[in-house]
């Protein structure tokens, strides 16, 4: 059974969609020097895809083409209705299918599926268990503010704003949403994933809407942020990545990207004008914890590089290859809880904290109503720089939900320990020379680790008891040996190269200290004390 | 539409803002925690040692309730009794109301009080009002500017609109943080200007002082996420010049007793330079004009003090 919220809610006329979005958008860039937008979105356009061999792209360009022919003698009348049709064009490539039918049997196929992988059992054996044998949560194990979002989504849109580590991001949220009986949430996906068929059929009507971030200019950018308001104001549980995408370097996200998050306000100030039953709008931040992470090769090596990180889009990682994908998964199985996802204390879109019942309250637990800080006397004004604070602000709270809300898990904690190790090895140098070590400076002995580990582990567990962190089982209470052990055995399990091996002879080598680094980078962020000094703690 | 507006604290500066904005026409609501205070003000219409008369539309009034009407509330109490000012009124405030603070420091601990309005209230909408303001001068009608410093362009318009006049100039800023600190430095560099006068030394001593001061307050603004060069305009250096001249500033007072060997006798003046030396530390901040000042607070003789400055190691301005 699909939850009846959200997308849900409502059957989905796509031609009315298309048409509201295309309308809004042309209204709201009404004062703008049309010609100069649209030769501007033409002209870069026409940089990324000269030469392209691809047809719908090749179409897509003559069409551009065609409208900046007209600018030169187009009236003001003519340039809207040319406005209209580029906008058209990119409302009718972002909006999604969402297909409550098709939700409901792949919510009640696809567990069964994963299951069916995760368990390594046989399918009859699986059908005779009933749903309780068909339970993932030993997999995907949500925890934190589950109950308060469950209300939330009766009381106003909610949008959920994860972490995002790997293309396994979406289908793991969507899981412990469907899970925890949530509705079903349309959310953003990146055009390069709606390049296979079967995988696009389903996104598209699961609630994924198109995201081409290749498209960087200002005209593509207010349709998608329109679409996003446009749906908040539908009442559309909406998500969003803030970190906009992967964390290249394994590092909880500090800086997030307000575009879209600003949506959420926009959409708020609209609701309370046009004085909607539901106007208020809640986001709730999300961690998505994984032990391991299949792509974690590829983007250390892109984090590291001089050039990339957002700017370079990454087509051809791991998850291209359908065969690592489910070696993968496979792997994953082998663990208990894999993967942790924690849904955070929601928020409003001024940053403050939200009750169960939907009232804002304030930093001593007193409960108000937020609408007084986008109005006077009642009536809304529009400020966008006001605007622009609060969502700076709200940014802020989520990058602290995300610090506050990470599962450090044994993986992150032994790596973070092993870089220690080696800033020890030859102080001063930077973190590019260390990673060029050679073999000999980078094996530390057991009882050198141990009693790293032991420091680290001690701290840790301060900041958790302090509120500032989450600590897996092993890591909560394991001893510095059981995470030594525990997370050796799991890094062997996935990636290509073995990040750390145990030479045998006492000693445990960082062999590749760059995927290490990956893990290790989670624990950026968290007040730690100076390295025991290599040799003082034997 | 011109807003409500309050005061809350009926100090010299509070009573002089309650002026400032009465004596244009607009209505203002003033409100002190001291019930003599406020009974003396009814009466004579003026605060002691102050030359000029309230206006009539400037009310005072009885209760913190009364005065926190929705619209821009300016806060003129000194940073030890703000987080308790703010704890009191929280109830009574919503999302909508516009808080303009006007202290010229920083909450012991080391908190932004822009900072302190927004962990006690609802309220987001924050300013500080900064700047050389001289209340004797202000009443005398002398020309002069002052800065509100918001991260809202609407909240220091519109203040900076209430307070303007014919003889008050009032600019705005968006670096409310670097505004708060330039602000807070006024204490240090007005005790350091007071050990100068004591020590007879002349112009261009003040002027090392002062224009280094713009850089540690730029140091300091911008590790707390403010813009370095806000030292340099009305709530840094412009503020800093007239403290320095003003031998009856009670900060520079302070200074001249320090500069004689004598106890600073001004412990709100000391509270703040060790709360400014104990952020400098705790973001590992250069900051020798207050670690100086701090020095001599505890003890240590102001000429041994200047010494230390003076053979710091060489280093370039630009």
């Amino acid at each position: 059974m699909v939850r009846k919220e959200g997308i849900a809610r409502e059957r989905i006329d796509d031609r009315e969609v298309i048409s509201a979005i295309t309308h809004r958008v042309t209204a709201r860039l009404a004062h703008d020097e049309l010609d100069i937008l649209l030769n501007e979105t033409v002209f870069m356009e026409e940089k990324r895809l000269r030469g392209t061999k691809n047809a719908e792209d090749a179409a897509y360009l003559a069409m551009l083409r065609d409208v900046r022919s007209q600018l030169a003698e187009a009236s003001r009348r003519d340039l809207e209705s040319l406005l209209r049709r580029v906008v058209q064009t990119y409302a009718t490539e972002i909006h999604g299918h969402f297909d409550p039918a098709i939700y409901a049997n792949a919510t009640r196929v696809l567990p069964k599926g994963l299951a069916l992988l995760l368990k390594r059992q046989k399918p009859w054996k699986l059908l005779t268990q009933g749903r309780s044998g068909l339970n993932l949560a030993d997999r995907i194990v949500s925890s934190g503010a589950i109950g308060t979002f469950d209300r939330l989504v009766e009381r106003g849109t909610v949008i959920l704003v994860p972490t995002h580590l790997s293309n396994m991001d979406s289908p793991v949220v969507g899981f412990a949403l469907h899970q925890n009986n949530l509705p079903p949430m349309i959310y953003g996906a990146g055009i390069n994933l709606f390049t296979n068929w079967l995988l696009s059929y389903f996104m598209d009507h699961l609630g994924a809407y198109k995201v081409d971030r290749a498209k960087g200019h200002r005209l593509y950018k207010e349709c998608l942020k329109e679409y996003s308001q446009y749906s908040i104001e539908r009442r559309w549980h909406s998500l969003f990545f803030p970190g906009g995408t992967r964390s290249r370097s394994g590092r909880v996200e500090t800086h997030l990207k307000k575009g879209l998050m600003g949506t959420g306000l926009a959409a708020f100030q609209e609701n309370l004008r046009s004085g909607r039953e539901y106007p208020r709008v809640y986001f709730v931040p999300c961690t998505i914890n994984y032990r391991l992470v299949l792509e974690a090769e590829t983007l250390v090596e892109d984090s590291l590089a001089e050039e990339g990180k957002g700017r370079y889009i990454i087509t051809d990682d791991e998850f291209s290859r359908p065969d690592k994908v489910l070696n993968f998964v496979w792997k994953l199985a082998a663990m208990d809880s894999s993967v942790e996802v924690v849904f955070g204390e929601p928020l409003d879109p001024f940053g403050n904290h939200v009750n169960g019942d939907g009232d804002s309250i304030d930093p001593t637990g007193r409960t108000f109503d937020p609408a007084g800080y986008v109005s006077r006397d009642g009536e809304v004004i529009a400020d966008d720089q006001r605007d622009r604070v609060y969502t700076d602000r709200l940014a802020l709270a989520i990058a602290a939900a995300f610090q506050r809300d990470t599962v450090l898990f044994a993986t992150h904690v032994f790596c973070a320990v092993m870089h220690r190790l080696l800033s020890q090895v030859r102080p001063g140098l930077d973190l590019y020379r260390r990673l060029l070590l050679g073999p000999e400076d980078r094996s530390f002995s057991t009882h050198e680790v141990d009693a790293e580990l032991d420091h680290v582990l001690t701290a840790l567990r301060a900041l958790r008891d302090d509120g500032k962190v989450r600590l897996s089982r092993a890591v909560a209470a394991g001893s510095a040996t059981d995470v030594r052990h525990g997370a050796m055995k799991q890094l062997g399990l996935v990636h290509s190269v073995t990040a750390v091996r145990d030479r045998g002879d006492g000693t445990i080598a960082l062999e590749d200290p760059k995927l290490a680094l990956y893990y290790a980078n989670r624990l950026d962020g968290y007040t730690l004390p100076a390295p025991l000094i290599r040799g003082g703690a034997a | 539409m011109s807003p409500r507006v309050s005061v809350i604290g009926a100090g010299p500066f509070g009573v002089t803002i309650a002026w400032i904005i009465g004596k244009e026409g607009r209505p203002v609501r003033l409100w002190s925690s001291s019930l003599p205070k406020r009974k003396a003000l009814r009466s004579k219409r003026k605060a002691p040692n102050t030359p000029v008369k309230l206006p009539d539309n400037v009310e005072i009034v009885d209760t913190l309730e009364e005065a926190l009407e929705p619209g821009l509330i300016f806060v003129a109490v000194p940073p030890s009794h703000f987080r308790g000012v703010m704890k009191a009124a929280a109830p009574l405030l919503t999302p909508e109301q516009r808080i303009i603070h006007t202290v010229k420091g920083l909450e012991p601990g080391g908190k932004a009080l822009s900072t302190v309005i927004s962990e006690e209230t609802c309220v987001l909408q924050t300013g500080v009002l900064a700047g050389p303001v001289v209340p004797h001068e202000v009443w005398r009608g002398d020309a002069m500017s002052a800065v509100v410093g918001s991260r809202f362009h609407a909240v220091a318009v519109e203040a900076a609109a209430v307070l303007t006049g014919p003889s008050l100039r009032v600019f705005g800023s968006h670096d409310l943080i670097g505004v708060e600190v330039a602000s807070a430095m006024r204490t240090p560099l007005g005790l350091a200007a007071g050990m100068l006068h004591e020590l007879g030394l002349g112009r261009a001593t003040l002027a090392f002082l002062l224009t280094r001061g713009v850089v540690e307050a730029g140091r300091l603004a911008s590790v707390l996420g403010g813009a370095s060069r806000t030292a340099s305009g009305l709530a840094g250096i412009g503020d800093w010049m007239v403290t320095a001249d003003d031998k009856h500033a009670p900060v520079v007072q302070a200074g001249h007793r320090l500069g004689k060997g004598e106890a600073c006798g001004y412990d709100e003046a000391e509270a703040r330079v060790r709360t400014l030396l104990e952020i400098a530390a705790r973001h590992r901040v250069e900051m020798p004009i207050t670690e100086a000042v701090g020095a001599v607070l505890d003890g240590q003789a102001v000429d041994e003090a200047l010494n230390g400055l003076m053979s710091r190691r060489m280093s370039f301005e630009i």
